[in-house]
């Protein structure tokens, strides 16, 4: 950062909100063209029924709920990075975290699509939400998936707020620049921060407080949405290890998917400046570290399967591993078990288009990973007589793609339109000398 | 309300056009683009009230079921004036309340969508027009009364005052050419009793009374004689707790239900009973053990030594098995059934009974006190002369009534050939088959639940039919038509003067009275021989000369065994939805048609399950698909009766080839009768693209046929249930079959042994539980030892609840909705094949992990322990399947279609579920409901056994108890603690409601 200074970050940041280019155009296009897909599938299965995806008895959850669960990992990272790291002081996450908050956001926006998605009947899907009606029915709070929608939603409503708040600094920055319809809408959402040290003051009080409000949510959300599992009877699910595996999977996750972004973005807007090999040093080693925990996680389901007796647990891990789905399980360990083990090495760490790759690798392990516990499990329950394995349908897939598509539409239009770097953070950590030179 | 559905919607007008277009855009734009169940009809209440009729309450009308000649009893439950299900005649002493799968499926052949709505014409070019009846009545008349030739009338087996009429009228127009054509008529039967008893008759099958039976290929618990009958009696005495329990062996070179029913299975080669039989006679002769004579029949030749080799079982098998035929009298020998009809049927019959014979079960477990009157009918050898009379062009009219001879006789024997030369031909079918597509004229009769008539079942148990309801579409009674005729042509002797068909048959019941009253409410008139009278073996048996069936074909092919299919029949089944996806009873395949081959062989012909193969005979090609069968002799294949129709107006039964139309016409010797079992056959893979849809077999494509030591299906020996034998000793010696050696492990799932302290908490727990409930606590009780797989209770439930089809495509997705099904498990002991059936129908959990986790509380616990099912409030998130570990549970993945008029079934009683929404056995909540009703409305508590299930009240085997588990002296109360008792799963604590009663395996010891 040795050419850095405030003017230099404040041009260089704005410049990515500048009217977007005819590539960014043809990638909104088709976006948007896989979005409809997505859609259409959608509205076909409400019309004809469920039948449509390819979900039978036993498998009565499949590509849905993993994506769900896939897609809510993913929204870990943001307030990992951006809440954790920011008690702890780590100072490499004020590069990453508003991509990372972003990408938390719209990740458990489309995550919450999900639970709606698969419901049988979704026009009714409000009768999950505890609302007053004159039949004096209320859902029913001891089932996961009643706290599934507390935890999502709050989770959704914090992480939105967090995002927001750390927003505001930036967004007046932008409204300095911005001319007419986006100053005004700018202007709006900066709540007329002008920067004073009073409002500074507030400020950072308040982005304590969410930070540390937002942080016992990180382990909560995952938790919860692990107990959609856990809490079950069935053998493959029903395990005490579920919460922290979980959490620890979304982390790894959520990581993997953040360098994932932050590397095309590093090359499209040159940011290498901003993003330095010590940013990926440290997103490695997280993703190091959560890996280990994750593969200690599965080697633990596998014991316990073994030492428990149980024969439905020996039967439905076997089955994991040797049986027909067994590729998607040893896919999964190679992916998230044996590819993140090259993060052992520094010069790995710091290959930015080597951490990508691994990155892919993570979102593709993690993904699966979830398709296995989530379609393996139920395919091989307690009566073998039901035992059948499922097979996705073009509506299951194409609402799966969908899904990243939508998410990928928030992104592209977040990139253009909110400030996808802190500013203010990026200048809070350029060393002192430089902050003067700026003020010229 | 309007009965009659055929009215003619009166030209729109102006007000109501309006009205319509109003209403359209209302719900246009309410609907949106997503489609809605369809908008509400009107309940309008009656203006004049019929008699007899209140809403909301079912009547029910006594008739008998014409499914198969046995003739049982129904009680047609009817509401508004459908009839919605039907059930047994608890006072009928064929089947005493219970009913099959066919006969309760007859609903949907009365509402068949494809039926014959209205008499039709045969136009120039090939199509049929509808006709009124009064030009349809003429055109018969007309050709009646001056034929190019004579008149020849085929019918279906008739047993009471039809057979009378048809006979008659066919008399007046001065024929006698009545041909009765039935395709399972036992001729062997009858033939092999004359020469055995000197009695052309089909005597008392006493189950209850045989200590052994011996069943030479006859399916008596599916399809053979009458099987509601035979499945009740044999589970008398083979079934539940009976300690002196009958012993079953199945001689068949095809495992059939009856045969996964059988203590041991002896895979003979087909056309072989007879040998079988006479060796077994022999043994037991000669150690000394007879009971009876043996006709004058000299056994030696056929001592085991000497035919071992041609049955194709080891001769110390037959020695072993004739021992303890001698040793548990009195001993039944069966033979007969499809499976059994080589060109030697009736030598296997007539061995059959010699064997029974000394076996010491003559006057006892099988006697001449009542004999099965199965009418008379032409033996299929006989009908080739009538086919030639038609061929010479000496027919004029031919005229067909309830048989489907182009269907059901063998190709070769040419009868649609022959029919064609006939000028003119008249069906009065009901269906549109292969022989009504071949006529002129279609006169389509009522369904024999709309119509008038009688049956005769044994000697003085005379039965009743009577219409339940009014006629679903525009057809006659055909004996109705014919006395209109006759009396048009003006030949009206004897009984043809009467008025109309009730009045003959009225005249035949003694006439109007209080006589004709009780038997019409009754169902008939039922005066039961109890007498057994002593029998023996008539002399001169000597002059049969037995021998193995020769079978024609390529004589390097593979013997094909036809047996008759349980849900099918002999074809009849085939259009009806319950029917085609109610699983085969032992392969579990739906909707289809496949052959059956021993896994080995499979392999050894390169075949997988399900590939495309071609059969052939010298008398034709049958294309099915192939399947994978363990109970089945590796040098046979196997394929059922019953589907490839072809005519085209059936919309559910084109499927795989028809067995009869491609055998050979070839007979049984001795009494004519069409051998089944006659051909060899070659088969080569067409590679054409098939799929089997199937429940069972191979793990991921739809099940697993294997336990896996889960203890789902459990078994104890009858040595431990009599004392003499420790459950520890008899498992670790692993006599007889039960189940996985794991499971035998002390604290193993479902461990007879009780060392497993959850399994005993479990035990604990629910008597506890009871009193958490408020009044009631529904259980109950099936017993595996009774159980025996034949699926009477899943098409009750579908009936009962409105459970829906769901087509091939669905089942081999996995969707399929039956509320209950029967899970068919292999076990394997020492070489041995053992079949158990378990029924699985919602267990109602005292702490139920759907409940925990629906998160609308649209699945609950009721106050009276019952797992409640709110399909208003679901939403579909299908947790509750997902947590369930009995997979019970079914999803409407669809909106699935009732086809009109089938909907008119569904029973008002019960919602008909939408698609979103998860369904699954309620204990019929219903039912429940009503019998509290009745209760409250007399002041009074309910009784034991008011509450009675679907699947419980059809049991033919009684295996299903079901009542109030807080009332300590109900049935089912004393049963949930019977030393035979266990839970399915029981270590997972869910406290189910049903308890199972180990099925029974016996160990002979000799």
């Amino acid at each position: 950062m040795s050419t850095l200074t405030y003017k230099k970050v404040n041009e260089d940041f704005l410049s990515l909100l500048r009217n977007p280019t005819k590539a960014w155009y043809i990638l909104f296009a088709l976006d948007l063209l896989v979005l409809a897909f997505g859609a259409a599938c959608w509205i076909y299965q409400i019309q004809t029924g469920m039948g449509a995806a390819g979900k039978m008895r036993p498998v009565m959850w499949a590509l849905y709920i993993t994506d769900f669960v896939f897609w809510v990992g993913i929204g870990h990272a943001g307030t990992l990075i951006s809440a954790v790291l920011f008690l702890f002081r780590s100072r490499f996450r004020n590069a990453i975290y508003r991509t990372a908050e972003g990408m938390t956001v719209f990740a458990v926006m489309t995550a919450g699509l999900f639970p709606l998605i698969h419901l049988g009947r979704v026009w009714f899907f409000y009768w999950l939400l505890p609302y007053p009606n004159q039949r004096g029915l209320w859902p029913n709070f001891r089932s996961p998936l009643e706290w599934d929608v507390f935890a999502v939603s709050t989770y959704l409503t914090i992480s939105s707020v967090f995002f927001f708040v750390g927003l505001i600094p930036d967004l007046a920055v932008a409204r300095e620049n911005a001319v007419g319809l986006r100053k005004k809408i700018y202007t709006l959402a900066s709540l007329g921060w002008r920067g004073t040290d009073r409002q500074w003051k507030h400020y950072n009080s308040a982005y304590i407080y969410f930070a540390a409000l937002a942080t016992p949510l990180v382990f909560s959300v995952h938790s919860v949405v692990s107990w959609d599992f856990a809490m079950s009877v069935n053998p493959g699910w029903h395990g005490t290890i579920f919460a922290p595996y979980f959490v620890a999977g979304a982390i790894f996750s959520g990581i993997g998917m953040v360098i994932t972004l932050m590397v095309p973005m590093r090359k499209i807007f040159g940011l290498e400046k901003y993003l330095t090999d010590w940013h990926f040093d440290s997103m490695g080693k997280i993703l190091l570290f959560t890996s280990l925990i994750v593969t200690y996680a599965y080697a633990t389901e596998m014991f316990m399967a073994w030492y428990s007796g149980n024969i439905f647990e020996k039967s439905v891990f076997w089955d994991r591993a040797f049986g027909p789905v067994g590729w998607a399980y040893w896919i999964m360990v190679l992916c998230n078990c044996l590819i993140p083990l090259l993060c052992i090495k520094k010069s790995m760490r710091t290959n930015v288009w080597g951490m990508f790759i691994i990155s892919i690798f993570v979102n593709i392990g993690m993904w699966f990973e979830r398709f296995v516990i989530i379609v393996q499990s139920l395919s091989h329950n307690f009566d073998p007589w039901v035992w059948r394995m499922y097979q996705p349908t073009l509506v299951d897939v194409g609402v799966s793609i969908g899904s990243f598509a939508w998410f990928g539409m928030f992104f592209l239009l977040f990139i253009k339109f909110l400030p996808a770097m802190a500013i203010v953070e990026m200048k809070e950590i350029l060393p002192a000398p430089r902050k003067n030179a700026s003020a010229a | 309300m309007s009965d009659d559905i055929h009215e003619q919607p009166l030209p729109l007008k102006r007000r109501e056009f309006l009205k319509l277009v109003g209403v359209a855009t209302a719900a246009t734009a309410g609907a949106g683009c997503l489609e809605f169940p369809p908008p509400n009809e009107l309940i309008q209440p009656y203006v004049t009230a019929p008699e007899n009729i209140i809403p909301g309450v079912a009547t029910y009308y006594a008739s008998t079921c014409r499914e198969c000649p046995a003739a049982c009893g129904l009680h047609v439950k009817t509401r508004e004036g459908r009839a919605i299900k039907l059930e047994g005649n608890p006072s009928h002493p064929v089947n005493l309340g219970s009913l099959c799968a066919r006969g309760q499926s007859a609903l949907q052949g009365l509402y068949n969508p494809d039926r014959h709505a209205h008499p039709k014409q045969r136009q120039a070019d090939g199509s049929f027009k509808e006709i009124t009846w009064e030009e349809a009545e003429a055109l018969l008349v007309e050709k009646l009364a001056a034929p190019a030739g004579a008149v020849q009338f085929w019918t279906g087996q008739e047993t009471g005052t039809r057979a009378a009429l048809y006979d008659a009228f066919i008399g007046a127009l001065g024929s006698a050419d009545r041909i009765v054509h039935e395709p399972f008529a036992w001729e062997a039967l009858r033939e092999g009793n004359r020469l055995a008893f000197g009695r052309a008759e089909i005597p008392t099958y006493d189950f209850a009374a045989a200590g052994s039976v011996f069943t030479l290929g006859a399916d008596f618990l599916e399809t053979w004689l009458s099987p509601v009958e035979y499945a009740r009696t044999f589970a008398t005495r083979h079934g539940g707790s009976t300690t002196d329990a009958g012993r079953l062996v199945a001689f068949e070179s095809r495992l059939s239900l009856t045969g996964s029913n059988a203590d041991e299975w002896v895979a003979i080669k087909p056309g072989t009973e007879a040998l079988a039989a006479l060796a077994m006679a022999q043994v037991i002769v000669a150690e000394g053990l007879a009971k009876g004579s043996t006709g004058g029949l000299d056994l030696t030749p056929y001592a085991p030594a000497n035919v071992a080799e041609q049955v194709g079982v080891p001769a110390e098998v037959l020695v072993r098995l004739a021992r303890e035929f001698a040793a548990n009298g009195p001993g039944l020998a069966i033979a007969g059934g499809v499976q059994a009809q080589s060109a030697r049927a009736t030598h296997a019959v007539v061995a059959a009974n010699v064997l029974t014979s000394v076996g010491g079960g003559l006057g006892s477990a099988l006697h001449f006190g009542r004999t099965l009157d199965l009418g008379r009918t032409h033996a299929p050898r006989d009908l080739a002369p009538a086919i030639e009379r038609m061929n010479g062009g000496g027919v004029g009219v031919l005229l067909v009534h309830g048989t489907n001879p182009a269907y059901s006789l063998p190709g070769a024997l040419g009868f649609a050939a022959a029919a064609g030369k006939v000028p003119f031909k008249v069906s009065f079918s009901i269906d549109p088959d292969e022989t009504a597509q071949l006529c002129d004229l279609i006169l389509p009769d009522h369904h024999p639940l709309e119509s008038w008539g009688d049956a005769q079942a044994w000697t003085g148990v005379r039965s009743l039919l009577q219409p339940a309801m009014r006629p679903v579409f525009k057809t006659k009674s055909t004996p109705d038509v014919l006395l209109a005729a006759a009396k048009t042509l003006g030949r009206t002797p004897g009984l043809l003067a009467a008025a109309t068909w009730r009045d003959v048959l009225t005249a035949a019941w003694g006439g109007p009275g209080a006589a004709w009253d009780a038997a019409l409410a009754a169902g008939g008139s039922f005066a039961v021989a109890s007498a057994a009278p002593a029998l023996a073996l008539s002399g001169g048996l000597a002059g049969v000369g037995f021998s193995v069936a020769e079978l024609g074909g390529d004589a390097a092919g593979t013997p094909l065994v036809v047996y008759a299919s349980p849900n099918m029949y002999d074809g009849r089944g085939a259009n009806k939805p319950w029917l085609q996806e109610l699983p085969d009873p032992v392969t579990k395949v739906v909707w289809d048609h496949w052959v059956e081959i021993h896994p080995d062989t499979m392999t050894k012909l390169g075949l997988k399950r399900g590939d495309h193969v071609a059969l052939k005979t010298p008398a034709g090609t049958l294309e099915t698909a192939a399947y994978d069968y363990i109970g089945i002799r590796p040098d046979v294949f196997a394929v059922a009766t019953g589907q490839g129709h072809t005519a085209d107006g059936g919309r559910y039964w084109k499927r795989g080839g028809n067995v009869a139309g491609f055998l050979p016409a070839t007979y049984d010797d001795a009494s004519g009768g069409l051998a089944y079992v006659a051909v060899k056959t070659t088969l080569a893979k067409t590679g054409k693209k098939y799929k089997l849809a199937y429940l069972g077999g191979d793990p991921y494509t739809g099940g697993q046929s294997r336990q896996m030591g889960r203890g789902i299906a459990q078994a104890i020996p009858l040595t431990v249930v009599t004392g003499k034998a420790d459950a520890h000793g008899a498992a670790a010696h692993g006599e007889g079959g039960h189940g996985d050696p794991a499971m035998h492990k002390p604290g193993f799932v479902g461990s007879p042994v009780p060392a497993d302290p959850i399994a005993s908490a479990a035990k604990e727990a629910p008597n506890s539980a009871y009193a958490l409930h408020a009044k009631h606590k529904w259980g109950m009780v099936v017993d595996l030892n009774s159980c025996n797989g034949c699926q009477a209770c899943v098409i009750a439930c579908s009936a009962e609840n409105n459970v829906a089809f769901v087509g091939k495509e669905q089942v081999d997705k996995g969707r399929e909705m039956m509320w209950l099904r029967i899970e068919r498990f292999y076990e394997e002991h020492d070489g041995k094949l053992e079949v158990r059936h378990v029924p699985v129908m919602c267990q109602h959990c005292g702490a139920a992990p759907c409940e925990s986790v629906c998160p609308v509380y649209a699945t609950y616990h009721n106050p009276e322990g019952l797992n409640a099912m709110i399909y208003n409030r679901c939403v579909g998130t299908r947790y509750c399947s997902n947590n369930c570990p009995y997979k019970v549970r079914a999803f409407n993945w669809f909106h699935y279609d009732f086809p009109a008029p089938l909907n008119w079934q569904l029973n008002p009683d019960v919602t008909v579920r939408d698609k979103g929404v998860m369904e699954k056995c309620t204990f019929c909540v219903q039912r429940i409901r009503d019998a509290k009703d009745h209760a409250k409305d007399e002041a009074r508590n309910v009784r034991d056994g008011e509450m009675v299930t679907a699947c419980q009240q059809t049991c033919p085997a009684q295996a299903i108890v079901f009542g109030d588990l807080m009332d300590s002296e109900s049935r089912v109360r004393q049963l949930v603690d019977h030393d035979r008792g266990y839970k399915i799963f029981e270590e997972i604590n869910t406290y189910p409601a049903v308890t199972y009663l180990k099925k029974v395996t016996r160990d002979v010891p000799v």
